[in-house]
C-alpha cells in the first residue's frame, strides 16, 4: 500500500497517461475521466507489491485498458461529440487538429497500439505483453494504423485541393 | 511517414480533469482500502438467482410498494450516488445483505444491488423510453442489470424492452442494437422478457469475430405482486481473469434461455 504522499506523486505523474489511454480507447472525455479516477482508486487500494516504477506504469496501463474494456460492455454509453472536445483543445496548428481528428477516426485497436508505441515509447514486444496479444499482431496494428492514417490524410489533402 | 513528433504534440494537449486527484481522494477516504473480493462467476449468478430468499427476508410493504432495506454505510462505501430523478430511496441504518430501490410509486424505477458487488454505476435518463442503466458486479465478474421500459406517454416503467433504444456504438457499424431475439413468457402473473444480448468483443483475436458470436441470454420482468423490476444478464461465460487483465473467452455457450428462464422462475418463487 502506498503512503498518501507517494500515491499523490504517482497519481500526478501518470493520470494524464491513463486519461490519454482511456481517451484513445473510448473517444470520450467524460468516460476517460471516469476511467482515470477508477484506475487511480484501484492503485490506491491495491495491496500489490510493485518492484519498480516501471512495474507501476505497466500495471496502470493494463488496468486502464481493462477498465476501458469493461466500460465498453456497459449497455448505456453516451458520447460527447469529438468536435465539442476539440473546440476546447488548443492545437499548435490546424494540421495538429486534423491529425487528432484522423487518429480518432482510426479503429480502436490501431489507436491504442499507436499511442502506446509513439507516445509512451513502448516497444511492440512490451505492448504485446501489456495487451496480451501476439507481437506480430501489435506490429500489424501499427502498420495498418499508419497506412490508414496516411490514406485519410491524403484524402483530406485532396479534398482541399 | 508517421510524424511521431507531431503526434506527441497533438496528444500532449490532452489532460485529465483538474479535479481528478481530489475526486479520487474523496472516494478513497469514503470507501477505505477495500480489498477486492473474488467470486467465481457462477457464484455471482447463483447469488443473484437465489437472492430471492434474501430479498423477501428484508422486504417490507410501505406506501403501496415493497421497500427493501440496506445500510447507508454500505452504499456510501461503494461511492454510489443515486440520481435524484429516481426519487428518494428508502434506506435505513440496519445492516442487511442487500440494498434495493423499488418502485414506490408511479414514474420511478428502482433497482437493487448487493454490497458484495464492489462496483456499480448508474446513469439515468428518461428520454426515448430507455432510461436507466445500472451496472453491478465484482471487478472480475461483471453482472449487469439494465433497466428498460420507460413509457413516456404514461410516465411509468413498464419493464418492456424497446430494442430500438437499446443500442451501443460500434466502430464499424455505428449504432447497433444489442438486444435480439426477444421472447415473452408468463409465470406467476409476471411477464418475462427473455432476450439475447450481444456483447462487444474485447479479446485479442485479429480480425475480431463478428459481434453476433457474443450473445448471452438475459431476462427482465416486473413482479406486480411485490412491485419490483428485475433484470439479470450474466457475463460469466466470457470473462477470464489473468493477473490484472481480463480477456474474453467463449469456451462454453454461457447461459441458455431455458436456463435463464429457470433462474427467473426461482427468483420469482423466492420473492413470493
Amino acid at each position: 500500500m502506498f503512503q498518501e504522499a507517494q500515491f499523490t506523486r504517482i497519481a500526478e505523474k501518470y493520470m494524464d497517461m491513463i486519461f490519454r489511454i482511456a481517451f484513445h480507447y473510448l473517444k470520450d472525455r467524460a468516460e476517460a475521466d471516469d476511467i482515470t479516477q477508477e484506475v487511480l482508486l484501484k492503485l490506491y487500494r491495491t495491496d500489490k507489491f510493485f518492484e519498480s516504477e516501471a512495474h507501476i506504469r505497466n500495471w496502470l496501463v493494463r488496468v486502464a485498458v481493462n477498465c476501458c474494456k469493461k466500460a465498453c460492455l456497459s449497455p448505456w454509453r453516451k458520447r460527447e461529440p469529438l468536435d465539442a472536445y476539440m473546440d476546447q483543445l488548443s492545437f499548435m496548428t490546424p494540421e495538429h487538429g486534423t491529425l487528432f481528428y484522423m487518429i480518432m477516426e482510426l479503429p480502436r485497436k490501431y489507436r491504442l497500439a499507436i499511442y502506446l508505441y509513439y507516445y509512451e515509447g513502448y516497444s511492440t514486444g512490451e505492448i504485446a505483453g501489456l495487451l496480451h496479444m501476439p507481437k506480430a499482431t501489435v506490429a500489424t496494428h501499427l502498420r495498418r494504423g499508419r497506412e490508414l492514417l496516411k490514406e485519410k490524410l491524403q484524402q483530406e489533402e485532396h479534398s482541399h485541393v | 511517414m508517421f510524424d511521431s513528433k507531431m503526434y506527441q504534440e497533438v496528444f500532449s494537449s490532452l489532460h485529465a480533469s483538474e479535479d481528478t486527484l481530489d475526486q479520487v481522494m474523496k472516494k478513497a477516504v469514503r470507501t477505505g482500502k477495500m480489498r477486492r473480493r473474488l467470486f467465481p462467476a457462477f457464484v455471482v449468478l447463483l447469488t443473484l438467482a437465489i437472492s430471492g430468499a434474501v430479498f423477501s427476508g428484508s422486504a417490507r410493504k410501505s406506501h403501496g410498494a415493497w421497500v427493501f432495506h440496506g445500510s447507508r454505510k454500505e452504499i456510501e462505501k461503494m461511492g454510489v450516488y443515486c440520481p435524484e430523478q429516481l426519487g428518494p430511496y428508502r434506506i435505513d441504518e440496519q445492516s442487511a445483505d442487500s440494498f434495493h430501490m423499488v418502485s414506490a410509486g408511479s414514474g420511478s424505477l428502482k433497482a437493487f444491488f448487493r454490497p458484495d458487488y464492489t462496483w456499480m454505476s448508474v446513469s439515468y435518463e428518461k428520454n426515448s423510453r430507455q432510461s436507466l442503466s445500472l451496472s453491478l458486479g465484482t471487478m472480475d465478474h461483471p453482472l449487469w442489470a439494465d433497466a428498460s421500459g420507460y413509457d413516456l406517454e404514461n410516465d411509468i416503467w413498464n419493464g418492456r424492452l424497446y430494442p430500438e433504444t437499446l443500442t451501443w456504438y460500434d466502430e464499424a457499424q455505428g449504432s447497433v442494437s444489442y438486444v435480439d431475439h426477444i421472447t415473452e413468457h408468463t409465470y406467476q402473473n409476471c411477464t418475462i422478457y427473455l432476450y439475447d444480448r450481444i456483447t462487444e468483443y474485447a479479446g485479442s483475436a485479429d480480425p475480431a469475430p463478428p459481434l453476433t458470436d457474443y450473445r448471452d441470454a438475459c431476462a427482465v420482468w416486473t413482479d406486480p405482486e411485490i412491485g419490483v423490476w428485475f433484470g439479470i444478464s450474466p457475463f460469466c461465460a466470457v470473462w477470464e481473469m489473468d493477473g490484472d487483465s481480463y480477456t474474453y473467452i467463449r469456451e462454453d455457450e454461457g447461459v441458455t434461455k431455458e436456463e435463464m428462464l429457470g433462474y427467473v422462475k426461482e427468483i420469482i418463487d423466492g420473492c413470493r
